[in-house]
């Protein structure tokens, strides 16, 4: 997958996260989340995670967090990423 | 040295009296003298209203060194600590502690008299908002005390926290110093926090916006206990005193907990003529007064008092007739403030008489059922509600662990988790609460009973309550929210946290 937009995708309310999602020379990742100190280690490697598992080496990831459990976040970067993105496979 | 309360406690620390450890929540009867306070007299002809507070400040002869107090009964709309310190700091006088029972958003103003050197201490009850967290990050050298409410009457009344001058926020005086909260532009119904300051404080001035002839009445202060009285603009922003209206929460969450909670005092036996009850102003603590209130119209129940921290829904209840009375230390809105007032059953109390351990015996071990709320309950019970996940300091016992400790029955009210923050958890950042103190956790995944009390539990599974082992509880959140990493903290001591008996049941650590 290769990112060619920028796209979003989450909403800011309390349990979700936004995700934003936009071309970049390297690999970026920014996170904000209000729960940071006890969960941000765990949203960094799922972040990761996520961005390698559909093979994407350059972009940059804006997480918003509010508190969103880990099969929302999974869920909201991968449908960043898709509306981002083109698949350079196909 | 390792508390009862399974904490570790520094055996001293700096700027903090000799350490007691907390040794369980009925062990420590107290034993001393009731503090003394000063005489002063005023001769025939005397006056007592000034023209200022920096006049109020000189007669008082407040020095370098000192301890104000100040009440919160104007809560986030307060404008008398503000208006005092600003005075006290032009005047140059530096080095004093501040005994505020609560600390609000509306103190923020205490961080630049803190940065400079006008305040240097600080003991409370209850603090959020700004000055809390400038006190997580160190802003202070002394520890901050945090105590319940009716650990500050105690810590008063036994000397340790000695006043020199208490700042007495009245919405209503008359020209000899008799006070109460209950008429004018700032009314905020009881004063029961400021009771113990004004016995025994060395001098007290009252700072009002509602000056009226003598004599007042009813009086809630008397003219025996006040030196001076000051005419001000406004004393607070009716706005920040009391909320419009305080509401029963919609969340589905929510009800559920509040109904499964109403269910845990019908199977109790709680549920029958005379009984009383506290809950708190949040939305799923009155949710339970709600599902309580349709069984005890359905039952024909009436009980006997309702306690507080007082709101609408309660005065509701006494109108109706299903409470005798309300016994009130705080009005959270204008309805109880109007019933205070006008209904000759709700009552007015101070803090000591509401939950002090040490007098000759609190409401609160009147109390049969006690509706908790939770930042954080670990699997011994114990609960914080001092600091949040990130060990900021963000709340504070207020009458949490007099509550507690007091009340036949103490139920904790919660959800498993918070966004992604698990309430239930291996152990909180903060004792407030010790567990032992702590009977039912309610969340909507299912109730547990501390296992001190097997005939409780066996009476909710006799009702088909879903009872669950509290460890259960905890796994649960943790696997759907992931295990949260360890707080990170300096090693120097921000906050000693005090349980109600004045010793010391957790202290609070400076944040990174």
């Amino acid at each position: 997958m290769e990112i060619v937009k920028e796209a979003v995708a989450g909403t800011l309310e309390s349990s979700d996260c936004l995700v934003m999602v936009k071309p970049y020379e390297g690999l970026k990742v920014d996170i904000e989340s209000i729960v940071m100190e006890r969960y941000g280690r765990r949203i960094r490697q799922i972040v990761e995670d996520v961005i390698k598992s559909m093979d994407i080496t350059s972009g940059y990831f804006k997480i918003q967090d509010r508190g969103a459990l880990d099969y929302c976040l999974k869920a909201r970067i991968r449908i960043a990423i898709e509306r981002a993105g083109v698949d350079n496979v196909r | 040295m390792i508390n009862a309360a399974g904490r570790e406690i520094p055996s001293v620390i700096n700027g903090y009296k000799e350490v007691m450890p907390f040794s369980g929540a009925y062990n420590n009867p107290g034993n001393g003298i009731r503090t003394i306070s000063r005489y002063k007299t005023v001769w025939p002809g005397g006056n007592k209203v000034l023209g200022s507070i920096r006049e109020a400040v000189e007669k008082v002869g407040l020095r370098d060194g000192m301890t104000i107090s100040f009440h919160h009964h104007m809560r986030n709309g307060d404008y008398v600590l503000n208006m005092v310190l600003n005075e006290i700091a032009k005047m140059g006088i530096k080095d004093l502690k501040i005994a505020a029972s609560s600390i609000f958003n509306c103190h923020e103003p205490l961080i630049g008299h803190i940065r400079n050197g006008v305040v240097t201490g600080i003991e409370a009850n209850y603090i959020v908002g700004f000055v809390a967290k400038a006190i997580s990050k160190g802003i202070l050298d002394r520890p901050v005390i945090m105590r319940s409410h009716g650990g500050r009457d105690r810590a008063i009344e036994a000397g340790e926290l000695h006043i020199n001058v208490a700042f007495i926020a009245a919405p209503t005086a008359d020209v000899y110093g008799n006070l109460n909260g209950i008429y004018g532009p700032s009314a905020c119904g009881s004063l029961g926090y400021a009771f113990s300051d004004a016995k025994y404080a060395d001098r007290v001035v009252a700072i009002t916006d509602n000056l009226v002839d003598y004599p007042l009445t009813p009086i809630s202060i008397d003219q025996t206990l006040v030196d001076y009285v000051v005419k001000v603009d406004r004393i607070g922003d009716p706005k920040g005193i009391v909320s419009g209206s305080t509401n029963i929460t919609r969340d589905p969450l929510g009800l559920k907990i509040a109904s499964m909670a109403a269910d845990v005092i019908e199977a109790s036996g709680f549920l029958k003529d005379g009984l009383s009850f506290q809950t708190g102003a949040g939305g799923t603590s009155l949710a339970v007064a709600s599902f309580l209130r349709e069984k005890m119209r359905a039952k024909r129940i009436t009980g006997s008092f309702g306690l507080g921290g007082i709101t609408g829904f309660f005065v509701d209840m006494l109108k109706e007739g299903l409470l005798k009375v309300l016994l009130d230390t705080q009005c959270f809105d204008l309805k109880s403030v109007e019933s205070l007032r006008e209904d000759s059953n709700h009552i007015e109390i101070s803090s000591s008489m509401y939950g002090n351990p040490h007098n000759k015996g609190a409401v609160v071990n009147n109390l049969d059922v006690m509706i908790l709320g939770a930042t954080e309950i670990d699997t011994s019970f114990n609960v914080n509600v001092t600091t949040g996940s990130d060990g900021i300091i963000m709340g504070g016992s207020g009458g949490h662990n007099d509550t507690a400790a007091g009340s036949r029955l103490a139920i904790v009210v919660t959800n498993l988790f918070k966004g992604r923050l698990p309430i239930v958890v291996d152990k909180v950042t903060t004792v407030t609460t010790p567990g032992e103190t702590v009977d039912v956790l309610v969340t909507e995944q299912g109730i547990a009973v501390n296992p001190r009390d097997e005939d409780l539990k066996k009476k909710l599974i006799d009702s088909n309550l879903p009872v669950v082992d509290i460890d259960k509880l905890k796994d649960m959140a943790y696997r759907l929210c992931g295990t949260p990493d360890e707080i990170r903290y300096k090693d120097r001591i921000v906050a000693v946290e005090e349980y109600r008996d004045g010793t010391v049941i957790d202290v609070i650590r400076e944040v990174v």
